[in-house]
């Protein structure tokens, strides 16, 4: 865990006059499985596109496997593997098409293998000669998680992911996402779901409308929240996440509070 | 993240309203409110030149053919009649498709059924969207020509809102029918089934549209009118009642009669069928949507192969040209696959036919110069073939990327990349059919070696040009989220696209006017292709060159620099 995947300095990005996320600041390691968290709105997203190309930011830097998503987007965008919180695909290709037109773009060497494995693994091999016109939205996620997952991405940046998946499913693929982390790779994702991030992240940062309320270990958020209110009442991820809102809620009811960004 | 205003909207205390209209028409001012006033402000310029257009030319073709009394103004009827005929078979051939998707597909149907409403009464609505989706703007188009009819003949009042309710009934028919088809054919197969059946009746209206367009036979017209002894027969043609016996021909009586301060009858049909139609569309709709009749809405029978498809010759082939061949594999299997794309491609081609049998038939003088002038001159209206499969192919090319654009989007390509594949990818099909058109209309009027150069070079830079614009264009303003390939060519950049390619064209048309002037009425003097070896003739190539050369690369750039910038 030395060189950081991902380094997101002073980042904010501004829509006319809505500020969507201001001077964020975090970094991801080689190896490590980070969790962004906030309520909708927080500006998740608006992070991740920037993060992946689709966004440019407004300030700041945005760095993926040591290259500038900006500068030098080719290198970066060979770097990460992105999945997106809505599945959208080619409707008139099939899955496995889909699979070879990606792993085509990325220059994969052995990517009929691959593909066939990745298939076998998250049961949709019978479906893999069918348009993807005609899957559920839980076999859309399915296939957008091996576009992501096919090229062995140095960065997997991960939207939302488990919006529609089945209880195995989703299960594989909490577990994918460690094992990918702890193959040296670094994992970054958003979530609404609590538990998911309680499980699986090693770092968090939790994000109220544009701007971090706290970030850091576990337990570092536990020190933060408990030493500022006195304690928390539990430890769970979610009474954290609560406090974090609530304190910000009460710091910006004083007198002179903190505008929101 | 949305861009949406970040403070809190105190709600006006508005009665609640449950009408759905109403509820349609605050969405449409929402969109208005928030949409891009730029656009919108230049869209309404564009319209309102066209109206202008269209009434300064029909008061001048009536003016002028009422200088030939009722025989003139009986030919400005029969060609009002035509035209309403041609814009209703368009209406139907888009109704079927659009009401599938406006009556099953609806995103906030399932939403509106849930609620305290009756059903009929939220497919009315979905019939009423069809129309206008289908019809608007056939209506908007035709309406401003029966005006200036009005006003040409100093019309009673109460004219115009007959001709409008003429107007609206005539389309509301193929609405109707529309609907009623697309729910017929949801009961008897899957959606995407339905969508290649419905794409292939339009193919049929549209080829049966060419061949009624061809039936008439204009250049035989043109030889009779020219023969004093068939004239009178011509004329009297012309100048008849019209056809009673289709709805075009009740609406143009109605219209017609009305202009002249007279009721006509054609009005009852017109209106009880429509009015039949409006009742049992929405009510069929409803029931079949509810009986379940639209199964695939619910589930796909699907033949599933766990036996891997490997990839084909053609796919190994293109994939060792790297990202331009993939792209180029992935467009033509989407689009072969797609009857929305394919089949506009069909009816284009029968228009490219047409076209050539019409060079075929033109009533030209023997005499060579007259011949190579017109040759020469027809390729402007190739430019407009050219544009007009261009709109629909090479401006779209981005756009049908649509939401799956992402992935395109996060691989490691640059937006240059992306749009030097697509132009690569579609040049083939442009050039194989801006040749096509050059050479055969050429040896079809038998021209000389300098327009038949003049003409394949012009065809080369058509073709380059007209392609790098479309993509360029459609890079530059793309629409992903178009349900339906065929109305990425109506948007305003559209028809911005067919406006400048047929500048371009004319550009190259003009640019080597003088060569091929000089070698046709002073063949003698320029023997050969040697009107190209003189000022005109150097300065003309030059031209055409730096046309094609700076109008290949600057949309392609341009469009390039404008992708990469879009979020």
């Amino acid at each position: 865990m030395s060189t950081a995947a991902i380094e997101v300095s002073g980042f904010g990005k501004t829509y006319g006059r809505h500020t969507a996320v201001s001077a964020l600041s975090f970094s991801v390691p080689a190896g490590g499985l980070f969790g962004l968290l906030g309520s909708n709105g927080a500006g998740k997203t608006t992070t991740i596109r920037a993060l992946v190309g689709l966004t440019r930011p407004s300030s700041g830097q945005v760095r993926v496997g040591g290259h500038d998503v900006w500068k030098e987007p080719i290198a970066a965008k060979s770097a990460f593997g992105y999945i997106p919180d809505r599945p959208h695909l080619y409707g008139k290709l099939t899955g496995r098409e889909t699979l070879r037109f990606v792993a085509g773009l990325r220059r994969m060497p052995g990517a009929e293998r691959e593909i066939d494995r990745w298939l076998e693994y998250l049961r949709l091999s019978e479906f893999g000669n069918e348009l993807t016109e005609t899957y559920s939205h839980g076999m859309r996620q399915k296939l957008t998680i091996i576009t992501a997952l096919l090229p062995r991405p140095r960065v997997l940046i991960v939207d939302e992911p488990m919006v529609g998946l089945d209880p195995h499913a989703a299960r594989q693929v909490r577990e994918l996402f460690r094992a990918h982390a702890n193959a040296g790779n670094a994992v970054l994702l958003t979530t609404h779901s609590l538990p998911l991030a309680e499980a699986v992240c090693d770092e968090l940062v939790v994000l109220d409308r544009g701007r971090v309320l706290g970030a850091g270990s576990m337990d570092d958020l536990r020190a933060q929240t408990g030493t500022i209110q006195g304690g928390v009442d539990g430890d769970s991820l979610e009474r954290v996440f609560f406090r974090l809102i609530e304190e910000e809620q009460a710091a910006q009811a004083l007198p002179g509070g903190k505008e929101p960004g | 993240m949305s861009r949406a205003a970040v403070r809190p909207v105190t709600a006006r205390p508005d009665r609640p309203s449950g009408s759905l209209v109403r509820l349609k028409l605050r969405g449409l001012r929402n969109a208005l409110q928030r949409g891009p006033k730029v656009g919108f402000a230049a869209l309404a310029l564009l319209g309102l030149l066209l109206v202008w257009a269209e009434v300064a030319g029909s008061l001048r073709a009536l003016h002028f053919l009422g200088t030939f009394g009722f025989i003139g103004l009986g030919v400005f009827r029969r060609v009002l009649e035509n035209g309403l005929l041609v814009l209703s078979a368009g209406v139907t051939f888009s109704a079927v498709t659009t009401a599938i998707s406006t009556l099953y597909l609806s995103d906030d149907l399932n939403f509106l059924l849930a609620q305290p409403v009756a059903a009929w009464r939220v497919f009315a609505l979905k019939v009423g969207e069809t129309f206008l989706a289908a019809a608007l703007v056939p209506t908007l188009l035709t309406l401003p020509v029966l005006y200036a009819v009005g006003v040409f003949f100093t019309a009673p009042w109460w004219f115009f809102p007959l001709a409008t309710l003429a107007c609206v009934l005539l389309y509301a028919l193929p609405v109707g029918l529309g609907a009623l088809l697309a729910v017929l054919l949801m009961r008897l197969s899957p959606v995407s089934r339905v969508r290649e059946v419905a794409t292939g009746l339009g193919v049929v209206i549209s080829a049966g549209l060419v061949y009624a367009v061809r039936a008439l036979h204009p250049e035989a017209l043109v030889a009779r009118a020219a023969d004093p002894l068939q004239l009178g027969g011509v004329l009297r043609e012309l100048s008849g009642g019209g056809n009673l016996a289709w709805p075009h021909g009740w609406a143009a009586a109605v219209i017609w009669q009305g202009a002249h301060g007279q009721w006509h009858w054609g009005l009852w049909p017109l209106l009880g069928l429509s009015a039949l139609l409006a009742v049992a569309a929405p009510l069929l709709a409803g029931y079949a949507y509810q009986a379940g009749w639209a199964r695939s809405l619910d589930s796909s029978r699907l033949r599933l192969d766990p036996a891997p498809q490997r990839p084909g010759y053609l796919q190994r082939q293109l994939a060792r040209l790297g990202a331009g061949g993939l792209l180029a594999h992935k467009d033509l299997t989407l689009t072969l696959r797609d009857p929305t794309q394919w089949s506009q491609l069909l009816v284009l081609l029968a228009l490219a036919a047409v076209y050539l049998v019409s060079i075929r038939s033109l009533p030209l003088p023997p005499i060579p110069a007259f011949r190579g002038v017109i040759g020469y001159l027809q390729l402007a209206f190739q430019g407009f073939v050219l544009a007009g499969v261009g709109v629909r192919l090479a401006f779209p090319a981005l756009s049908t990327e649509g939401r799956a654009y992402w992935l395109l989007r996060v691989a490691p390509l640059s937006a240059r990349q992306i749009v030097r594949a697509k132009f690569l990818g579609l040049l083939p099909v442009m050039l194989t059919l801006s040749l096509t058109l050059a050479l055969l209309s050429a040896v079809l009027l038998g021209l000389g070696a300098v327009t038949v150069l003049a003409a394949l070079l012009i065809g080369v830079s058509s073709a380059l040009t007209l392609t790098a614009l479309g993509v360029g264009l459609g890079a530059a303003l793309p629409r992903f989220t178009a349900d339906n390939p065929a109305e990425i060519g109506f948007s305003p950049g559209g028809l911005l696209y067919i406006a400048l390619a047929l500048l371009l064209s004319l550009l190259g048309v003009a640019l080597l006017a003088r060569p091929v002037l000089l070698s046709v009425t002073a063949a003698h003097l320029y023997p050969g292709l040697s009107a190209f070896w003189n000022g005109w003739g150097v300065g003309g190539l030059v031209g055409l060159l730096s046309l094609t050369v700076l109008g290949t690369w600057g949309p392609l750039a341009w469009g390039a620099a404008r992708l990469d910038r879009l979020e």
